[in-house]
């Protein structure tokens, strides 16, 4: 029986003017002007919730120096359209060995040459990481699922011919090193003897 | 901008000392173990149309898995790739998952999940790779640009082109032979800004309607007139201002002449139509007597360029 009653939409105990409080009871009209101003229905207004505490109405557009100013911080964000947007990434510690590494790998191997990377001093701005991607044409040639490392570095690390050079380079470095020092200090003991 | 990343290579290659009997530095005295080599030395990549097709592509661009950085190159389009030895050329693939010849690829970690994927452009297999590698100034081939590839063959190069215009360029790629036309379809289905025609470049009247204004064309035909093909297709699609690579292979032309008259020879011929030559490298590590001619057709006076740029600026703002 109680579906043949008709709803009038509105509670009548709300408009119950003589115990009416505005700033307690939420009425049905307040809640369609904040639902107006509120920024999930207009999100691109600029009347929102705290825009009456404001003690001015803000500027609409933002100075012509500043708009430039964020322009020109979003644009060093990506390489740009020309290179599809690459991203300028956080520089973080593995990637910046990784990068170091890469620039200093010329002196790694014994029998091979590498071109000098870009003219630009420094490590790269925009760059990405990457993995080979497996082929099954090139099962026989692929690098075994526990031999993966994380990183360039460690590829380095576990590269058994790598290791072998900069071991013996490292050795006639200190060689070298030694005898020199050994020449200057022999040099200066005859210096002093003949005084 | 800076100089080029890649230097080096011109004229027969400064700065390749060590290279030993690999052919130049870009792989750092590697090679030897490029599968599919044998498949085309020399006399089987000489006609025109139907070079090597298939096989390959192994052996390049190092083992599968393997860490790689990607950084952009100097060339608009074009990244390379640099591992713990040695370094590639890339295009950021348009079709993810899918290589097109059987190069390698190489997948970025990317943010928020997206694929971001490059294939590795080996410049044995592409003249336009090699000219890249040997120091080209400029390849007018910037993402967004319509570009009219004429020797298309089986799409191996226009693959790459076609990563470097993007989805916002196109490539109107021609090639004669149904035969690696065939292919060329087959790379086509799944790029969308390939246009494929197969159609023989010396009557651009036939393909015409198929084909709008162009901002460049490459031409790839080896054929003994192809200074006039060329002409012929920049009249009827080259925009003003517009600019052509081409690649020359001297034997095609003239197999008795001495490369470098038939080169000086082309470049006279281009100079007659219009078509302005800038600039001149020989192939040499990569392909044997082979220059790439770059230049303007009917070039834009200074002071109409200056407008256009000042239009171009205006719009931007």
């Amino acid at each position: 029986m109680s579906n043949r009653t008709i709803d009038p939409g509105v509670s009548i105990k709300t408009y119950d003017v003589l115990n009416f409080d505005v700033r307690k009871v939420k009425s049905r009209s307040s809640n369609i002007v904040s639902a107006l101003t509120t920024s999930q229905s207009l999100p691109q207004s600029v009347i929102n919730d705290d825009f009456v505490k404001k003690s001015e109405v803000p500027p609409y557009d933002i100075h012509q120096r500043e708009a430039k100013r964020q322009r020109q911080s979003e644009r060093s964000k990506t390489k740009g359209k020309n290179w599809f947007h690459m991203p300028a990434p956080e520089m973080t510690e593995e990637k910046k060995t990784d990068l170091m590494a890469i620039q200093m790998r010329g002196g790694l191997y014994a029998d091979k040459f590498f071109k000098k990377g870009s003219d630009t001093k420094g490590l790269p701005k925009y760059f990405q990481t990457g993995t080979v991607v497996d082929n099954p044409a090139d099962f026989y040639r692929r690098i075994p699922k526990k031999d993966r490392k994380k990183t360039i570095l460690e590829e380095l690390y576990d590269d058994v011919k790598v290791r072998k050079f900069s071991k013996k380079r490292y050795v006639e470095l200190k060689e070298k090193n030694r005898r020199r020092i050994a020449s200057i200090q022999h040099s200066k003991r005859l210096k002093h003897k003949k005084k | 901008m800076g100089r080029p990343d890649f230097r080096g290579g011109r004229g027969g290659g400064g700065g390749r000392g060590r290279g030993g009997g690999d052919r130049g530095g870009f792989r750092g005295g590697r090679g030897g173990d490029r599968g599919g080599r044998g498949t085309r030395g020399g006399g089987v990549r000489g006609g025109s149309r139907g070079r090597g097709g298939r096989g390959g592509g192994g052996g390049r661009g190092g083992a599968g898995g393997k860490k790689v950085v990607v950084e952009p190159h100097r060339h608009p389009g074009v990244f390379i790739a640099r591992s713990k030895d040695d370094d590639m050329l890339l295009t950021k693939n348009m079709v993810v998952g899918e290589s097109v010849y059987g190069e390698k690829r190489i997948s970025v970690d990317g943010e928020n999940q997206e694929k971001i994927e490059y294939r590795v452009w080996n410049p044995f297999r592409s003249k336009l790779g090699a000219a890249i590698l040997s120091g080209v100034d400029n390849i007018h081939m910037p993402p967004g640009t319509k570009v009219l590839y004429l020797g298309a063959a089986s799409g191996t190069t226009v693959s790459h082109v076609s990563d470097i215009v993007g989805p916002e360029g196109l490539v109107y790629a021609v090639e004669f032979s149904h035969r690696s036309g065939r292919d060329l379809l087959n790379v086509a289905k799944k790029r969308t800004n390939i246009i494929p025609i197969i159609e023989d470049a010396r009557h651009p009247h036939k393909y015409r309607m198929l084909i709008g204004m162009v901002d460049t064309i490459f031409a790839d035909v080896a054929q003994p007139d192809q200074a006039r093909i060329v002409a012929l297709n920049a009249h009827h699609f080259l925009k003003n201002g517009g600019n052509f690579v081409i690649s020359i292979k001297a034997s095609c032309i003239d197999s008795t002449a001495s490369p470098e008259a038939v080169f000086a020879g082309e470049v006279k011929k281009l100079q007659s139509e219009k078509l302005k030559p800038k600039e001149q490298l020989t192939l040499e590590p990569y392909e044997r007597d082979h220059a790439i001619v770059v230049g303007n057709y009917r070039p834009v006076g200074k002071s109409k360029s200056k407008e256009d740029n000042d239009k171009k600026e205006s719009m931007e703002d």
